[in-house]
């Protein structure tokens, strides 16, 4: 299959699996859609984004087949209203995240984060086994380098995942991060 | 005046009215050099320690060219520091009149078994008194995101956090 096509292919079996997914969690509030797929350079694409802007930052660790990481990140504003939605408060009333919130965004990740393994998974033949989800909210550039960091001995190229969050009204911009030790990520590109 | 944001792995040097900025710093560690009198500074956005390596037998040139250490890659903090020192000292700053600080090295994620961060910093204290450098201040550890403002006219370094 030509590269383009099965990127598509993979950009629309994850945004159905992970829409259906977060549309029950959140009470048919929130749907997601997968945009964009591309491999590179981790710091050249997050140059172009405010480090210091605050977001959330889901982090799942992988082996398998594949040893490596993956990182949901989006801005701060979407963890309150997921928390509202989750929680089955009034949008606008969560402004500050308390453990059970962390828990229920935690579980987000575990969705949105395991959507895109399981599709990489099934059209790349490879087994992604997912681990616990870790939770943190600060500036953008913290959140990222110390994933960056863990594997940046390894490789320098990662799968920068672009999606978008739609909420009633509005649409609001996030990014997976995909970064498997250099032998993996070179069989994904192949792959793709 | 210049003021020049320092990336990840990327060292860069000052005079006179710059300043030197890195945003968003969580496991990384930054580095400064300041030499107070001839207004001379540095900054470092380091990321790792290159620790392949013992204490003696990296002292050893024909040691470091076995594991490929020869290359100047800043984005580990003792090649930094060596990269630092080499660049600041080339202007006109004098060795005994440099001071060091330390910012980051936060764990942001607990699930992180190995502390890079942690590592980073008491590599770089034992680094940084081995080359004879007084470590003026530091502000490491935690879990926040730190971002760095190193003004070389004042040699004041300034961390802002956002919660």
């Amino acid at each position: 299959m030509p590269k383009e096509h099965l990127l598509t292919k993979i950009t629309k079996e994850a945004t159905e699996k992970a829409s259906e997914a977060l549309l029950k969690l959140t009470h048919q509030q929130a749907s997601i859609e997968f945009t964009k797929i591309e491999v590179g350079k981790v710091k050249t694409v997050f140059l172009k984004l405010d480090p210091e802007s605050v977001v959330a930052g889901i982090y799942l660790p992988i082996s398998g087949d594949t040893r490596g990481a993956s990182l949901l990140i989006f801005p701060e504003k979407v963890s309150y209203l997921l928390c509202d939605m989750l929680m089955n408060r009034k949008l606008g009333t969560t402004l500050k995240l308390e453990e059970h919130d962390k828990s229920a965004l935690n579980e987000v990740g575990n969705i949105v984060l395991g959507s895109i393994l399981t599709v990489l998974s099934n059209n790349l033949k490879l087994k992604m086994i997912e681990h616990m989800p870790n939770f943190c909210q600060d500036m953008l550039g913290a959140v990222i380098d110390q994933v960056i960091v863990q594997f940046i001995q390894k490789t320098e190229e990662v799968l920068i995942v672009e999606l978008v969050f739609h909420f009633s009204g509005s649409e609001v911009k996030g990014y997976v991060l995909l970064i498997f030790e250099t032998d993996e990520i070179k069989k994904l590109i192949e792959g793709l | 005046m210049k003021s020049i944001e320092v990336n990840m792995g990327d060292v860069a040097v000052g005079q006179g009215e710059d300043n030197l900025t890195a945003s968003g710093i969580g496991s990384c560690l930054i580095i400064t050099l300041y030499d107070a009198k001839q207004r001379i500074g540095a900054l470092a956005h380091t990321m790792l320690w290159a620790h392949r390596l013992s204490a003696e037998a990296w002292d050893k040139k024909e040691e470091r060219r076995k594991v490929n250490l020869e290359s100047a890659d800043t984005k580990y903090a003792d090649i930094a520091i060596e990269e630092m020192l080499k660049r600041v000292l080339a202007l006109g700053a004098k060795r005994e009149d440099l001071a060091a600080k330390l910012i980051g090295g936060a764990n942001m994620f607990s699930a992180f078994v190995s502390d890079i961060g942690k590592e980073s910093v008491e590599s770089s204290r034992i680094k940084l008194k081995k080359e004879g450098i007084h470590i003026a201040g530091e502000c490491v550890g935690g879990s926040q995101g730190r971002s760095v403002e190193f003004s070389v006219n004042t040699g004041i370094v300034t961390v802002k956090t956002k919660f």
